[in-house]
């Protein structure tokens, strides 16, 4: 063997020299680090891939408490990859160019992060609970907070600015705003309804031609099991001496927060106030203060004559309140206090105050029998929670091993089984457990039809645990043409009997334009603006360049066909300096802005390479996300 | 130490004889490689010095502009545009403060912002809007010709319709609806099918209405 080596020394060295070179360029990680399957890809920017669970996630994250049947939609979702593929691109973007956020600022958001706080402070704890709750590690926060900071330092000067011209707002106002009066004649197309012959070749033809919109959903009727951390919580019974035991060692708990109450005289000290001013006011304040300790008992009254508070007029009282419900250095006077005591001259910034300490409540432990509901609840969602994580395994496991019953499931947890009547595949929310898309998808995999096995555990989140078994299931159905006849008819019925109101109509206006006699029934002429008019065809019509008056013109209308006499047009004009240009400017900037920014993402996007997979995104739709 | 072997002595001036040869050279290779790993280095460290001091000052401008600070958003403006022509920083610094000069009613000092975005940027998307903006601005002018002229020439397909439409709206102030009429249908089949250009869509659409044209 090491002969061998020696004599063929060259080729082992190429050799050596070959199973070297890939590390130097691509490092040890990528041999090591067990990257995403191909068909989890849903896209691409510049061969960054966005995988189909970072979507799963960032779908749930943005659905909040959004209704799930908008949530789940994939119009929706779709929207949300677009917003994905957009960030990317922008970040992307902002490395090549270097607009690397400077730390400063991150480390600000980090401490201002309205999360990450505690009675008004930033507290490390708290943050590294979040982050945790949320499964971020802080480098991935900072990450995100310094993509957000990019994005607003590259959007704000490509959106905003895009100036509307003045001479154009001062059209656009003048075209909104004129009149023209207009007869109507009209054409109805109900009239016409007698008239229409439908053969049957017809019906029989369009329902061949549009045989998808004559079928039935799928669905599925099943059977399935919940397992709930509620519903377990609510079979715990606690015991006197369980929930006594707990009372006795969580005594902070029990508590109820202290209030005080407290009546206070204000001396104002306005905002910018001079020095003398301030000077005076404190002399004021302390004077009063002076007058307060040689008589005690006249406070109320002295507060009604000199507070400049709401307060006067009850003698300074402020009824109860919470410690940090005040400004801090009033807070800091009041709960120091003894009860009836007089404090200082306390300055806050509206000025300067006397608080006298009238009343106290709270602050001291509830009974064991004002505790006990809460005690008793607290303890139901402990045991529950400890249930639920104990039969987890057990749950997914029977359900498992079982795959064409529940029972074993049912017996074992003493859970029991539901059945369903029919579910339609991306029908209408039902109310209850099966509404879940995760649930809606495991029904409806290929899977779990051909087989009708037992789905697996699937986590609905809110520790709920839920499998579910398909018993009964119709495909798509076209229904019969007998079925929908009626209806079908009726529908090319009015379809029919507005195109022969239109020729109608159209008949009308060709001989009005010719200028020939024609008896004609007009309904009052009336003034009206392009908004009004109804549908786009009608506004066209309307409103198009008229050189002589009467002018004759028609359109289809909701109700079929309406013939126009236009006696006269009225158009206001507009100078560059009306008030109404000046709100329209803020609009047109808007919206023009907005398109610009669209314009500038397409054309990154164009550069940075983006593929999106739509086949594997809807094949992700039809199979569970687990 | 042990004398060597036949052998090993054999191997070991064949050695030498090769380094003899081949050192020079090899020496030579090694030592430009790692020049130029050198240089490759210090060339990005450089880069990415000058990238952070222009993001500083952009971000600068950028709150400033924010909070209406003028005094400070012109002298870090003027810096960031002097210091650093060639980054997209300085590019995005003088759109911002052509926007609050804009703002302010200061079109002149605008103007000057935004020639100097289209001279000196390097990104053809931001050139293109600078463009965009200061025909906007020579519109309210009065100074049709100028206007088209800055229109004129090669443009962005995704800014294609924005500089359409505005063509359509000088050649009618100039009184000329025909040519006008022209742009506005070219504006309507340029303008992306977004969201965003649904909305453009509408506003083009009503201005080619009230010219008569389909």
């Amino acid at each position: 063997m090491f002969d061998a080596v020696r004599n063929n020394r060259r080729i082992v060295q190429i050799f050596l020299a070959l199973i070297t070179l890939p590390f130097a360029f691509f490092g040890v990680e990528s041999y090591l680090r067990d990257g995403p399957g191909d068909t989890d890809v849903i896209a691409t920017v510049s061969g960054q891939k966005i995988t189909a669970v970072e979507l799963t996630n960032k779908v749930r994250e943005a659905a909040g408490d959004k209704d799930p049947a908008v949530a789940n939609t994939p119009a929706f979702r779709d929207q949300v990859l677009d917003a994905m593929v957009d960030e990317r691109v922008i970040g992307l973007t902002a490395a090549d160019v270097g607009l690397a956020v400077p730390k400063s600022i991150i480390q600000d958001a980090y401490l201002h992060e309205p999360a990450f706080q505690e009675n008004g402070k930033f507290s490390p704890k708290k943050a590294e609970y979040v982050l945790q709750a949320s499964n971020m590690t802080k480098h991935a926060f900072e990450q995100r907070v310094s993509d957000v900071a990019a994005q607003r330092l590259l959007i704000a000067p490509l959106t905003q600015g895009s100036s509307v011209s003045k001479v154009v707002l001062a059209r656009w106002v003048a075209l909104s705003e004129e009149q023209r009066t207009v007869a109507e004649w009209k054409v109805g197309a109900a009239s016409f309804k007698a008239a229409v012959k439908l053969s049957d070749d017809v019906v029989q033809k369009y329902y061949e031609a549009n045989k998808s919109k004559f079928e039935t959903a799928e669905r599925a009727k099943v059977e399935y099991v919940v397992l709930n951390a509620d519903d377990l919580a609510s079979k715990v019974k606690v015991t006197d001496a369980e929930a006594r035991k707990w009372y006795d060692e969580h005594p902070k708990d029990y508590v109820q927060p202290e209030e005080r109450r407290a009546s206070h005289i204000l001396i104002e000290v306005p905002e910018g106030a001079k020095p003398e001013q301030k000077a005076a006011a404190k002399k004021k304040a302390e004077d009063l203060l002076a007058r307060l300790k040689a008589a005690p008992g006249s406070f109320a009254q002295l507060a009604k004559a000199n507070s400049a508070d709401g307060s006067a007029e009850q003698g300074g009282d402020l009824g109860f309140f919470a410690k940090g419900a005040t400004e801090p250095e009033f807070d800091a006077a009041v709960f120091a206090l003894k009860p009836h005591e007089i404090s200082n001259v306390v300055q806050t910034k509206f000025g300067y105050h006397i608080i006298q300490l009238t009343d106290m409540r709270g602050g001291k432990p509830k009974s064991f029998d004002d505790a006990r509901t809460d005690i008793v609840s607290a303890l139901q969602q402990q045991a529950g929670a400890k249930a639920l994580a104990e039969s987890t395994d057990q749950f997914t496991d029977l359900v498992f091993q079982q795959p064409l019953t529940f029972k074993p499931v049912a017996e074992k947890l003493g859970i029991s089984i539901r059945r369903s009547d029919w579910v339609e595949k991306g029908g209408l929310p039902a109310g209850g457990a099966l509404d879940d898309a995760r649930v809606q998808a495991a029904i409806f995999a290929a899977d779990s039809l051909k087989e009708r096995h037992n789905s697996a555990a699937l986590d609905l989140g809110k520790g709920t645990l839920l499998s579910v078994r398909v018993l009964d299931y119709q495909p798509r159905k076209l229904k019969p043409l007998a079925e929908v006849r009626g209806q079908l008819e009726l529908q090319l019925i009015a379809e029919e009997s507005v195109k022969l109101a239109k020729a109608e109509g159209e008949a009308r206006l060709a001989k009005l334009q010719t200028g020939a006699p024609v008896p004609a029934t007009w309904g009052t002429p009336r003034a009206v603006h392009r908004h009004e008019m109804p549908g786009e065809e009608a506004r066209k019509a309307v409103f198009k360049e008229i050189k002589k008056f009467p002018a004759y013109v028609g359109a289809v209308t909701p109700e079929g066909y309406t013939v126009y006499r236009i006696d006269q047009a009225s158009k206001p004009t507009v100078a560059l300096d009306d008030p109404r240009i000046g709100m329209l400017s803020q609009q047109f900037a808007q919206a023009y802005g907005a398109a610009d920014w669209r314009s500038v993402l397409t054309g990154l996007r164009a550069r940075h390479g983006v593929e999106i997979f739509r086949d594997r995104l809807a094949a992700k739709a039809d199979s569970p996300a687990e | 130490m042990a004398a060597y072997d036949l052998e090993e002595q054999e191997q070991l001036s064949a050695m030498k004889a090769w380094w003899e040869k081949y050192g020079n050279l090899i020496s030579t290779v090694v030592a430009v490689i790692a020049l130029a790993v050198l240089a490759w280095q210090a060339w990005s460290w450089y880069q990415r010095s000058q990238n952070d001091k222009a993001t500083a000052l952009y971000a600068e401008v950028f709150l400033a502009a924010q909070g209406g600070d003028s005094a400070k958003l012109q002298q870090a403006a003027n810096q960031l545009t002097n210091e650093y022509p060639g980054l997209l920083q300085a590019s995005l610094g003088a759109l911002l403060a052509a926007k609050v000069d804009v703002d302010k009613k200061d079109t002149k000092s605008a103007k000057v912002k935004l020639a100097w975005v289209m001279e000196h940027s390097k990104e053809v998307l931001v050139k293109d809007l600078a463009r965009l903006r200061l025909a906007t601005l020579l519109l309210d002018d009065k100074a049709y010709d100028e206007s088209l002229k800055q229109l004129e020439g090669g443009v962005t397909q995704e800014f294609a319709s924005r500089f359409a439409e505005l063509r359509g709206d000088v050649l009618l102030e100039q009184g000329k609806p025909d040519p006008a009429r022209q742009a506005y249908k070219q504006a309507l089949e340029k303008i992306p099918a977004t969201v965003e250009g649904g909305t453009l869509k509408n506003i083009v659409q009503t201005k080619l209405d009230e010219l008569g044209g389909n």
